[in-house]
């Protein structure tokens, strides 16, 4: 069952003249800053987590719609969230060096996990085995958790602080202060499987793994307006690449491209492989790594994009305007925009491009 | 019949010649440009112009004073060469500059046509960026209520330190059908899943060592040996995130405001604040706190 639209373009049609094309705004946003959004993978429910310390839970119906459903706290900001495979738990890591886990049949919030200093990211490995929660943070580790047990099944030494990390089994990837990258198989989830510098030059601020790909690799964004696609095996490094986006000229006459802004956030599209770029400039775009090309370019939005995430099916885009201190404490004024925004994705946007 | 295309005078003669093995000079009939379609005193042969290219700068110039005719600009707008953009450095200015750039101001009068018209405007300095208006905070107004059939959020006061690891107290139970749909709840009871053991068990973790938060709320690298550095850029860019060893989501982390609550994580005065769910009267008790960290 798929919401907004399927990839039938019938619905497609239908669907987008009675909703329209305006973007949806989800109700009862965060009171401060959106920091992190994660669909779940069964139904259409979306967990928020925010600088309030706070993680809310919505349901979003068939025409956007939604309704807030649960809400639980972190005894400091919430700098990420994750569902289980089930998607009746959901887990979340904080500046209270917590990572913690809402039982949504219950109710009940528990801690999971505990590090030594905040938890940038949280992540649900399922192995064939079992399900496991990685978690890594500026404590230099990346901790992997049995829910079941109060300690971690495995902890693993980072060169530097931990800044992003995703999955795509059995690669997982992160990428930490100093540019550093590393890349572990998750049959030997201890020993790094490869350690590179990123390809980037500048402070690593985002890594998201290939979805619908042929070779595992990921896509590597930064500070400077400019993301890397990287694969994983070396016979498939002529096919690694960079690209330049979310800068702005520095004045309309001039078409210098000067202001450069930092990439916040990588979504890949769970179907076609297709992926976002979203950034503090506020512009999203759509892009296809195989073909090259940019699909969709969205309209800048009055303050930076701090997050985004595709749905289970990929029909539904959603992505939060919020500050993301890209200005320091000058730039958090009062009025600036927090909210997060739905967007139905129209099958040309994300489906692959014919290759050149 | 030839349908070879030539660019230059010069080319067709060279066809001629080579081609047809006549000489260009001596054919009175043959279509060459300087017998029949040459404007008097163009018909020379040893004028390659190709494109744009190598067109004789006295024929330019007069172009242009003819178009400065035409159009009634000053004479020199289009003919003079464009003024170029003063080199600026980005260095401190000497005291001598100061002074010579004074005296050029104070004693000469600008020149005249200075701007050209034509020339796009080029301010020496990019004005400063302007953000797009914002739109109005996405909150309902002051006193309005939540919509019907909303559950959900409610302001959770924070519980005790170590209160079963964090679990708030006064959660509402949620809506029974928040069950998602295509889960397979059927076949597997939610209750005894053995997740819920851990609830029981799990101790109160062991609080941050005191290294974590112990009142500095500097940044400090572990390394410094390790200090990043910004590379080198190629163009003139404005990074807008410069500083290489720590990420905006670091800065923001150890602000007062946000920093407290990790530390004083019982402290229910400020949690009160951070964690106030949203409520009727949000807006103000948002704006309340942002007021507080202003001060």
């Amino acid at each position: 069952m798929a919401f907004f639209s399927s990839t039938n373009p019938t619905s497609v049609a239908t669907s987008s003249s009675t909703s329209g094309d305006k973007d949806i705004e989800v109700t009862e946003p965060p009171s401060d800053s959106i920091s992190t959004l994660s669909f779940s993978s069964q139904a259409d429910y979306l967990a928020v987590g925010s600088w309030d310390n706070s993680v809310r839970i919505y349901e979003v119906g068939t025409q956007g719609q939604t309704q807030g459903k649960a809400m639980y706290q972190h005894q400091g900001p919430v700098l990420s969230t994750c569902w289980n495979k089930d998607g009746n738990k959901i887990f979340s890591g904080g500046a209270d060096n917590a990572g913690r886990m809402f039982d949504v049949t219950t109710g009940q919030a528990t801690q999971v996990a505990q590090h030594d200093a905040p938890v940038k990211v949280v992540k649900w490995i399922e192995t064939p085995q079992m399900g496991i929660l990685a978690t890594g943070s500026w404590d230099k580790t990346i901790k992997y958790w049995d829910i079941r047990s109060q300690n971690p099944v495995a902890t693993v030494q980072l060169p530097e602080r931990c800044y992003t990390l995703d999955v795509q089994y059995p690669v997982l990837a992160v990428g930490t202060a100093e540019r550093h990258i590393q890349i572990f198989n998750l049959n030997n989830p201890t020993t790094p499987y490869k350690t590179i510098t990123s390809p980037l030059k500048w402070q690593t601020r985002i890594i998201s793994c290939f979805t619908a790909s042929q070779n595992s690799g990921f896509a590597v964004g930064s500070v400077e307006g400019r993301v890397a696609i990287q694969y994983v095996e070396d016979s498939e490094s002529s096919n690694n690449f960079s690209f330049k986006c979310h800068r702005r000229d520095a004045n309309p006459n001039t078409k210098d491209q000067a202001l450069v802004y930092a990439v916040n956030d990588i979504s890949f599209h769970p179907v076609h492989g297709t992926f976002s770029t979203c950034g503090a400039d506020g512009t999203i775009h759509f892009w296809d790594k195989d073909a090259r090309t940019r699909l969709k370019s969205f309209e800048a939005a009055p303050a930076p994009i701090a997050c985004s995430a595709f749905n289970r099916t990929g029909s539904i885009f959603a992505y939060a305007v919020a500050y993301d201190w890209s200005k320091g404490h000058s730039g958090m004024t009062p009025g600036l925009p927090n909210k997060v925004m739905l967007h139905a994705c129209k099958d040309e946007e994300v489906r692959k491009r014919p290759r050149k | 019949m030839d349908l070879r295309r030539v660019n230059t005078t010069g080319g067709l003669a060279v066809r001629i010649l080579q081609a047809h093995k006549l000489e260009p000079e001596k054919q009175e009939h043959t279509a060459l440009p300087r017998r029949i379609a040459a404007l008097p005193g163009r018909d020379s042969q040893e004028v390659e112009i190709f494109g744009m290219e190598s067109i004789p700068a006295p024929d330019v110039a007069d172009y242009k004073r003819s178009k400065e005719i035409d159009l009634g600009l000053a004479a020199g707008s289009i003919s003079q060469p464009q003024v170029k953009r003063p080199k600026i450095g980005n260095r401190p200015i000497s005291k001598d500059e100061l002074k010579a750039q004074l005296e050029r101001i104070t004693t000469r009068p600008p020149p005249p046509g200075f701007p050209p018209p034509g020339a796009p405007e080029t301010p020496p300095f990019p004005p400063p960026f302007l953000p797009p208006p914002f739109l109005p905070p996405p909150f309902l107004p002051p006193g309005a209520s939540p919509p019907p059939g909303f559950p959900g959020f409610y302001p959770t006061p924070s519980g005790p330190p170590g209160s079963a690891g964090g679990v708030p107290g006064a959660l509402p139970p949620p809506p029974p059908n928040f069950v998602p749909a295509s889960t397979n709840a059927d076949q597997q009871p939610p209750a005894p899943a053995p997740s819920s053991q851990p609830t029981s068990i799990h101790a109160p973790p062991p609080p941050p060592p005191a290294g974590a938060g112990s009142g500095s709320v500097q940044l400090a690298l572990p390394n410094l040996a390790l200090k990043q550095t910004l590379p080198e850029v190629k163009k003139p860019t404005e990074l807008k995130w410069t500083n290489p060893n720590f990420s905006p989501e670091e800065h923001r982390e150890i602000r007062p405001r946000y920093y407290q609550t990790q530390i004083n994580s019982g402290s229910a005065s400020t949690s009160a604040v951070m964690t106030g769910g949203p409520s009727p009267d949000e807006p103000r008790g948002k704006k309340r706190a942002r007021a507080e960290d202003f001060l």
